[in-house]
């Protein structure tokens, strides 16, 4: 296990390292000048030229990047171009926002999909079923976005029961917990409503129900814990993305998280802020994967990911 | 879209420097005015999409930020509405007769909210500070004239030579060369003083953490959620107090959304004006008409033309241009929230000339001619790119005027773009055929609605969009820029007919702000210098 952990951490290494060469090389290309940015449009050369020294701009692309990847690795992504706050600090301060809605939405998704897709599995060939393929279909065309501001509307001005967006307690990030999670929820009701009938008609079920017990029994306690497997998997993907800034959503209900902060930078050209944002959402996604590696480990004995296996 | 002074996007509006701005249109009154018996107390509730950048003056470019900058700083001098210039924390001034001297003195009695004094070495402070390359304020090209400015500015000096303060309560400024608009520019955020203490202590942090003289004072900011800035008990003009107690700015969030909020009384100001889809429908319902209010402001939405390439290098090809576009058209789509215009000085700003119409029409027939005219095939025109921010109602009128363009024979191809794509684009001269933008005066004098887009200078300078390069204006604008306004304004008037004779702009509207303000809030009014005046707004 040490040894599958230590190589897993490796190749985590590699990935965020391709990937903020990645970014740094897109910010790079895109056709605006972060010192003229920063100077004004009426600020003479001289000035852009002293903003462009100071910054570091002036230098070659991969002198530029070793200089930033020298600062990131001691967690020094450099000050923001617009405000001149520091990039790591303020990331922190709007993470927990983040992460309280991307554990609801995660809630959300997780609730409103595998009961659904229980019951599409359980009830076959009923109007449950049909229900839930209609609702698979409905969720998975949803935007999000269209879907927050609907919500918005609805519960929030027209029925003035939640806040019209922006955080004001734990109330506010029930809507857009909802906005997050129920596109979500029809992938989750597609994966779990599969696994369950691939599991429900494995022979220690039948087994079980021989046994004579009852079917809520057969269901929660021998069928789930092994159908559930593709969902833990979904899951610790999605709270890696979700962690790393749900964007559209944020956007929408001014949730003042990571993926606004994001969205704001790409239109300045902040290019330490999107490089910060961009590497804490990698890392958290890469993150995310190696912790459900182990997991699936710890929970079923028989997954050992460490050893190679061959067909 | 809006350049600052000032470029101005819609979504956040930046404020730069160097234009002129004439306020015109709203009821507010300055610090300066008599004031009416006005209720203390209350909170005002305004709401933005963006966050602040910064509420260091040195720093600010935009005009929200700048709004702030204006309650929590005090300047030597302030703009009132119709461009009248008024003491504030200066008592008063003179200017030598050759205009190289500019002597301040300043009231007594004035601290910043730590109890540092607010005297001659604070405003040479700020003014040093935002000169000094290591602030890498975008104001810096404002004070560049002070005898010794460019030197520091260049690190090659280590202080100011031409700001000497002879006592604390007098600031002499000594220019390289007379310039007319200096008493503007100690007026903008640029000019304020800041207590050297504070910004020692907190570095960079001090745009977060500032510490100010006006009248409020930062009481919290959450980054991304709510900033609150509340009546300053230390302000040193009583009678021209603050009256609310406190504006909470809440943060974040789509306009629509904010506009529903408004809608239920929770806001009572949109920051970011109604979200120009929603204008028609708000401004046409009985019940929310009361809140809908217009102002004027001295700022321009042109298209411009590169003169100094292909195929805009050719005046019947600009002409052509010119004569293809439908004005009529273009006002509808940004559905009233524009006046219409023919020329470069907005109104208000001396030099604007209402004998030059306002509107022109549409006339195809003559466009294809001079295409015609210009060497092309009958029905064919140059291809070329057009440039324009990706925010509303840009993309809108981009497909308007491509379509109007195409009509006559042009191949137009669109580039919308975000703002500091844009800003860095058109300000390096050979990357960008034409576009269309809005240029802001931030302060009440031509030279910033004029000069800082036609001489020649500025070509390099990059606000000379239209790369326009005549001697004889040149020569006409820089003495203007040095005379007594009475005496310039001539020169200004002749100087902008020469100008719109050449077609380097299609001249569109002149902008009006539709704001949403609930009708309980007193002393509202939107202008280009400080976009909002806090210290003037009350609870009826």
């Amino acid at each position: 296990m040490l040894t599958y952990v230590v190589r897993r951490i490796g190749w985590a290494v590699l990935v965020l390292v391709v990937v903020s060469m990645l970014t740094f090389l897109l910010g790079y290309l895109v056709p605006a000048d972060p010192a003229r940015v920063i100077a004004g449009p009426n600020a003479p050369q001289f000035v852009v030229n002293t903003i462009r020294r100071q910054l570091g701009l002036n230098l070659p692309l991969y002198d530029q990047y070793l200089r930033f990847f020298g600062h990131a690795v001691t967690g020094n992504f450099g000050r923001s171009y617009i405000n001149q706050e520091e990039v790591l600090p303020t990331i922190l301060q709007r993470f927990p926002y983040t992460a309280l809605l991307a554990a609801c939405g995660l809630a959300v998704e997780f609730l409103i999909g595998v009961t659904i897709g229980i019951v599409a599995a359980v009830r076959r060939r009923t109007a449950w079923e049909g229900i839930s393929v209609g609702l698979v279909v409905l969720g998975l065309g949803l935007p999000s976005f269209w879907l927050g501001l609907i919500l918005l509307f609805l519960l929030g001005y027209d029925l003035p029961i939640f806040p019209l967006g922006g955080y004001h307690g734990f109330v506010s990030v029930i809507l857009p917990a909802f906005a997050v999670g129920i596109p979500g929820a029809a992938a989750y009701v597609r994966v779990t409503r599969s696994s369950m009938l691939e599991v429900l008609s494995d022979d220690y079920i039948r087994t079980a129900r021989a046994k004579g017990l009852s079917e809520a029994t057969v269901i929660v306690r021998h069928a789930l814990r092994v159908a559930l497997k593709p969902v833990v998997t979904m899951l610790g993907l999605d709270l890696g993305y979700f962690l790393g800034g749900v964007l559209v959503v944020e956007e929408v209900f001014g949730w003042p998280g990571i993926g606004t902060l994001a969205w704001q930078a790409i239109l300045n050209d902040d290019l330490p802020m999107i490089m910060g944002t961009v590497m804490f959402a990698a890392f958290l996604i890469v993150v995310a994967n190696i912790l459900i590696d182990i997991a699936y480990m710890v929970v079923d004995p028989r997954v050992n990911l460490a050893r190679p296996t061959y067909a | 879209m809006r350049l600052l002074s000032t470029l101005r996007r819609p979504a956040t509006y930046v404020a730069a420097a160097g234009l002129t701005l004439a306020m015109v249109g709203g009821s507010a009154a300055a610090h300066g005015a008599v004031k009416r018996a006005i209720p203390n107390g209350g909170t005002a509730t305004v709401t933005f999409q963006s966050d602040f950048n910064t509420l260091d003056p040195a720093l600010s470019t935009d005009v929200y930020s700048n709004s702030v900058i204006h309650a929590l700083f005090v300047n030597l001098v302030e703009f009132e509405p119709g461009g009248k210039i008024v003491p504030w924390a200066a008592s008063s001034w003179t200017v030598a007769p050759n205009g190289l001297t500019y002597t301040f003195h300043i009231k007594p009695g004035i601290q910043f909210t730590d109890g540092e004094p607010v005297n001659a070495q604070a405003f040479a402070y700020g003014i040093e500070r935002v000169l000094n390359p290591a602030t890498k304020s975008p104001g810096s090209n404002y004070f560049l004239d002070v005898v010794g400015a460019p030197q520091f500015a260049a690190g090659k000096a280590k202080t100011v030579s031409g700001i000497s303060t002879p006592n604390a309560s007098t600031i002499v400024f000594h220019l390289i060369k007379p310039e007319r608009v200096f008493i503007d520019y100690v007026g903008l955020q640029y000019g304020d003083a800041v207590p050297a203490k504070a910004v020692t202590k907190e570095g960079a942090n001090f745009a977060h953490q500032p510490v100010g003289d006006g009248p409020f004072m930062l009481q919290t900011w959450v980054p991304g959620q709510k900033l609150v800035i509340v009546k300053n008990p230390k302000y040193f003009d009583k009678a021209q107090a603050a009256h609310l107690n406190s504006v909470v700015f809440q943060i974040g969030g789509q306009s629509e959304v904010s506009l529903l909020k408004a809608e239920q009384g929770q806001v009572d100001v949109l920051g970011d004006l109604i979200p120009p889809a929603d204008f028609a429908s708000v401004d046409s319902n009985p019940k929310w008409k009361p809140y809908v209010n217009l102002d004027p402001i001295a700022a321009d939405e042109f298209i411009y033309f590169d003169e100094g390439k292909a195929p805009f290098n050719n005046m019947d090809v600009r002409e052509a241009a010119y004569w293809a576009i439908d004005q009529s058209r273009i006002l509808q789509l940004v559905a009233g929230q524009g006046a219409p215009t023919g020329q470069i000085i907005p109104p208000g700003v001396p030099g604007h000339d209402s004998s030059i119409p306002n509107t022109f029409k549409q006339n195809v027939a003559l466009a294809k001619q001079l295409l015609v005219k210009a060497g092309y095939k009958a029905g064919t025109g140059p291809a070329a790119t057009f440039w324009v921010f990706n925010t509303a109602p840009g993309p809108v009128l981009a497909q308007a005027i491509q379509q109007e363009l195409d009509q006559v024979g042009f191949k137009i191809t669109i580039k919308s773009v975000p703002f500091s794509t844009l800003v860095s684009q058109i300000t390096q001269i050979p990357n960008v055929q034409f576009g269309i933008i809005g240029w802001v005066s931030q302060y009440p004098d031509p030279v910033s609605s004029i000069s800082s887009m036609f001489e020649t200078a500025r070509i390099k300078a990059g606000t000379d969009l239209a790369d326009y390069n005549n001697a004889a204006v040149n020569a006409q604008l820089v003495k203007a820029d040095a005379l007594a306004i009475n005496k310039a304004v001539p020169l200004y008037e002749a100087a902008q007919k020469t100008i719109l004779s050449n077609y380097p702009w299609v001249p569109l509207y002149n902008q009006v702000e539709a704001n949403f303000v609930n009708p309980r809030l007193g002393g509202f009014s939107q202008d280009d210098s400080y976009w909002f005046d806090y210290a003037n707004w009350y609870i009826k």
